[in-house]
């Protein structure tokens, strides 16, 4: 950085408000923006982002972000500045570093008490340490004082998170939308670099940034790698960067990838995917849209993205389906009155009456939600769609659980958040206790395409009451224990730990329909695999939302020790560990904290290195086909795409296309598991009409044998 | 006086309406026992791993009520025309019984399979053959083409996986025409023989007595 400082004291705070309901990102002024450096503490003073560079790695689903800011202080004045990070959807940050003296000090994790009195130790007399707590699960905060005039700070926060996947589209969002701070400037008036990295064992065959598509360049060397790039001066970061793939699986069926080095024990994360064979006849279902019109819905253009996503499924009904519509703030509305068939009337008045509802008053969704399981009929299942922006209060959680928990038995309750300021623990809570779902979507996204593969999810799921066994390996600490239905295009993904590498039989157990599904296949657990280092983290940081989870579990002691335990071993935030940074090795060694992190980082850093040389060995080989002679049509070059496609799959973001090529799927590591074909024989129409012969001719014979008093 | 004969058919006349009886019986009752159909069905993974029970007693478990209600309501009715019209039904049962599972198994494509449908067939066969026979020229051309739309259905089943017109079964479940191929084998079979052995003793007796006729001089 460059920029000397005599004092600077950064107190981290995390923030974070615990919202509700699904994600569908929205809309937002240009003055909110993500990784925000303010002046606070009544100081005033204005911080610029002079740098701001996102460098993504995606493997398999699971996403490493690295954001590197500098900001720098415009006023002649000392400044005291705020730095603020909201962190994205179900993302557990691993690493916060800052540039102290022009090194980089990586922090460490300990546990949150010690972490403070370390803290304020250096407070008092005026050194450098940095702090980084969670106190919710969505922001962080740092603050960094002083600042001098002109200076300059750099920050680097390192977070990961598996993405959402929908109608086998993987989606990648950075949340510069997300109100981290209303009214501050948020436009980089340097230079915004963004780059996305991604490999996949299932092939990628389309790959676009619904956001930028104009904007972004989206290269496809091979049909398991793709990068995407985007960059620009003094960007005005008012709307999130998406990014989105297309997997293609065709046959149902597992994908592995382990993490395991030395003698220690390995971390796999196991995907079951559904295939195209299990797409089944959509049947007749009913729908009751439950509507949050609250006065926080009128924000950043939520009610209106809300009635869009509303308008667009309710247009995408049969007429065999029927629906209804709930809008709520304090009270609770309803369209019809009754559950009515999806026709055309019935789909202009909703229409109508979409566009004449105002945003206003608090959030009460539980009435709303006992009006809704009113219209339910035993005869048909009932799915209960919430469009909320999750602004229940907290003492009403317990109740909308149990409310969810009550639910009529052929009700499902599907949630739908409007906005990146979702309380998604709820959300998902609420989604596991109703055999529903929760969705997300970014404003940057197409809603129409969200729109389509949530009802896809509506409509029924692939199979359920899906379980998946271990034999050998030694194979323990599988989570989650208990998984959750398995969705067209939304892939169920567990992870665990093992102790012996080699093969495994792996027995997956569910329902499709009504039929039962036990299929076995035969994995192989890898001696030693550096390639994957990110799925031990998300191991520990699921272990850590399962114990997390548990409300009467945290509250144990012994379940405490063991958040720390994990969040020390890992480096993992979390309500019980905070991360520090102190100003120099020597520090860390006098509070006898160990450079866990330090070390983590730097191996993760060498493998992505190495990870690195594959994909630059795989885009040399795929530019080798590049030039006037070599070129041929259909070949395997690489495929620049940053404009509008020239056809894509119905209802996809527009932008890139697939590789020319087609995927090449013998490079794939997955097992496919071959669902029973399972026959029967009916009677038939030909089969009953013998049958009816014969019956027809024995009765006949009977009668004439009757008739000559020969009757048996 | 009943003779030994008369004996033994009235006792395998018992025999078979007690299998046939327990043969409904069973399917009704697995119906509610989901647990003991996925022992009992044809499970191709299970039968190789030597589960060799289930190559006869996928005969009798369902995909559902629907399919256990029209293949028990065609059975019964079945064994009611038998039983009427004296058609020997313990053959075709017991070698349907035996004959389905590995019909199905050397055919492949099918993995699980469940239903009455294979006895069925061998029930419908044996009864059409034996009316055609019984008919004697008078509509037994009808019996045996009613017989051969039966198996034409049952190839057109086996090649296509699609059944003709709409089916008791679920949605997700396919044909299994190998399974009705083989009943209708099994169940025509006897009758054919019998048909055959038939028309060896009437050519003989032509050939005899013709010139004994002639010499008379009619």
């Amino acid at each position: 950085m460059g920029t000397e400082r005599s004092r600077r004291t950064i107190r981290i705070g995390a923030v974070g408000a615990v919202l509700a309901a699904l994600v569908l990102t929205v809309g937002v002024a240009p003055a909110e923006a993500a990784g925000l450096l303010i002046a606070d503490g009544g100081l005033g003073g204005v911080l610029e982002i002079t740098e701001h560079s996102v460098d993504v790695t995606i493997n398999n689903g699971i996403a490493v972000t690295e954001v590197t800011q500098v900001f720098r202080n415009t006023e002649q004045r000392q400044v005291e500045a705020l730095y603020t990070f909201p962190v994205p959807k179900g993302a557990s940050v691993a690493n916060f570093s800052m540039w102290i003296n022009g090194k980089e000090m990586v922090g460490e994790v300990v546990e949150k008490q010690r972490a403070r009195d370390i803290y304020d130790s250096y407070k008092q007399i005026r050194r450098d340490p940095g702090l980084l707590e969670q106190k919710d699960y969505r922001t962080f905060e740092m603050r960094i004082f002083p600042i001098g005039p002109g200076a300059e700070q750099r920050v680097r926060i390192t977070y990961y998170q598996e993405l959402d996947t929908d109608h086998d589209w993987a989606t990648y969002v950075y949340p510069l939308a997300t109100a981290s701070r209303v009214g501050v400037d948020s436009r980089a008036t340097g230079r915004f670099a963004f780059n996305v990295h991604a490999k996949s064992e299932v092939p990628v065959v389309a790959v676009t940034s619904p956001s930028h598509g104009k904007d972004a360049v989206v290269v496809q060397h091979d049909p398991t790698y793709f990068q995407a790039s985007l960059e620009s001066a003094e960007g005005d970061l008012n709307k999130d960067v998406v990014v989105a793939y297309q997997l293609q699986r065709p046959r149902t069926g597992l994908d592995l990838i382990a993490s395991r080095k030395g003698g220690a024990d390995g971390t796999f994360c196991l995907t079951l995917t559904a295939g195209k064979e299990l797409e089944q006849r959509n049947a007749p279902m009913d729908y009751v849209f439950v509507l949050d019109i609250s006065g926080s819905m009128e924000h950043a253009g939520k009610l209106d993205l809300s009635r869009d996503t509303v308008g667009a499924f309710v247009d995408s009904l049969g007429e065999a389906d029927r629906f209804e519509i709930i809008t709520f703030n304090v009270a609770a509305q309803t369209l019809f009155g009754r559950i009515t068939p999806a026709d055309a009337d019935s789909k202009r008045r909703a229409a109508e009456y979409l566009a004449g509802r105002q945003a206003k008053g608090g959030t009460v969704l539980g009435p709303a939600l006992d009006a809704a399981y009113r219209f339910s009929d035993p005869d048909r299942t009932l799915n209960v769609v919430v469009l909320s922006d999750g602004m229940t209060e907290q003492q009403e959680r317990d109740a909308l659980v149990q409310r969810i928990k009550g639910r009529p038995a052929n009700v499902r309750v599907f949630c739908v958040g409007v906005g990146n300021e979702v309380n998604r623990p709820l959300l998902g809570q609420l989604a596991e206790e109703a055999g529903g779902l929760a969705a997300f979507l970014s404003r940057g996204d197409d809603f129409q395409r969200q729109a389509k593969a949530f009802r896809r999810k509506l409509t029924r799921p692939a199979a359920t009451d899906v379980a998946i066994e271990f034999e050998g390996g030694g194979v323990y600490d599988v989570i989650p224990r208990k998984l959750p239905n398995l969705y067209h295009g939304a892939p169920v993904r567990l992870y665990g730990r093992y102790r012996r590498d080699g093969q495994v039989k792996v027995t997956v157990r569910a329902k499709i329909g009504a039929a039962e599904m036990d299929q076995a296949a035969t994995i192989e657990l890898p001696r030693a695999d550096d390639a994957n280092p990110q799925i031990e983290r998300m191991w520990a940081w699921h272990k850590i939302q399962h114990l997390l989870a548990d409300a009467s579990g945290a509250a144990d002691p012994a379940v405490q020790a063991e958040i720390v335990r994990l969040g020390e071993a890992y480096s993992i935030a979390t309500e019980y560990t905070s991360f520090i940074v102190l100003e120099n090795d020597a520090e860390y060694r006098r509070w006898k904290i160990d450079r866990r992190n330090a070390l983590q980082i730097q191996r993760d850093r060498a493998s992505r290195e190495k990870v690195q040389e594959q994909l630059a060995a795989i885009r040399a080989n795929s530019a080798r086909t590049l030039g006037p002679a070599r070129v041929e049509p259909g070949g395997d070059g690489p495929v620049l795409a940053s404009a509008q496609p020239e056809a894509g799959p119905p209802n996809a973001p527009a932008s890139a296309q697939p590789a020319q090529s087609p995927p090449d799927t013998s490079r794939r590591r997955g097992w496919d598991i071959s669902l029973p074909t399972r026959g029967g024989g009916p009677v038939g129409v030909i089969g009953w009409g013998a049958v009816a012969a014969l019956v027809v001719a024995t009765l006949r014979r009977r009668k004439d044998k009757g008739s000559d008093g020969n009757g048996d | 006086m009943a003779t030994v004969t008369d004996l033994s058919g009235a006792l395998r006349r018992r025999a078979t309406d007690v299998v046939l009886a327990a043969i409904l019986v069973a399917a009704t009752a697995l119906q509610v026992c989901p647990g003991a159909q996925a022992l009992l069905e044809f499970d191709r993974a299970g039968i190789a791993a030597g589960q060799y029970w289930r190559l006869a007693t996928c005969n009798v478990v369902h995909f559902g009520w629907a399919q256990l209600l029209a293949d028990a309501g065609a059975m019964a009715i079945l064994w009611w025309v038998c039983r009427r019209r004296g058609v020997p039904a313990g053959w075709p049962v017991a070698m349907s019984l035996m004959a389905v599972g590995p019909a199905v198994w050397a055919w492949g494509g099918v993995d699980v399979y469940r239903g009455l449908s294979g006895i069925n067939c061998a029930l419908v066969a044996s009864a059409l053959a034996d009316a055609a026979l019984r008919a004697r020229g008078q509509g037994g051309a009808g019996w045996w083409a009613l017989l051969a739309l039966l198996g034409a259905r049952s190839v057109y089943e086996l090649i296509t996986g699609r059944g003709i017109g709409p089916t008791s079964l679920p949605s997700d479940v396919g044909l299994a025409g190998a399974a009705h191929l083989v009943g209708l084998a099994v169940g025509a079979a006897p009758a054919v023989v019998r048909r055959l052995a038939r028309r060896g003793r009437t050519v003989r007796g032509t050939n005899a007595v013709l010139p004994a006729i002639t010499g008379n001089g009619l």
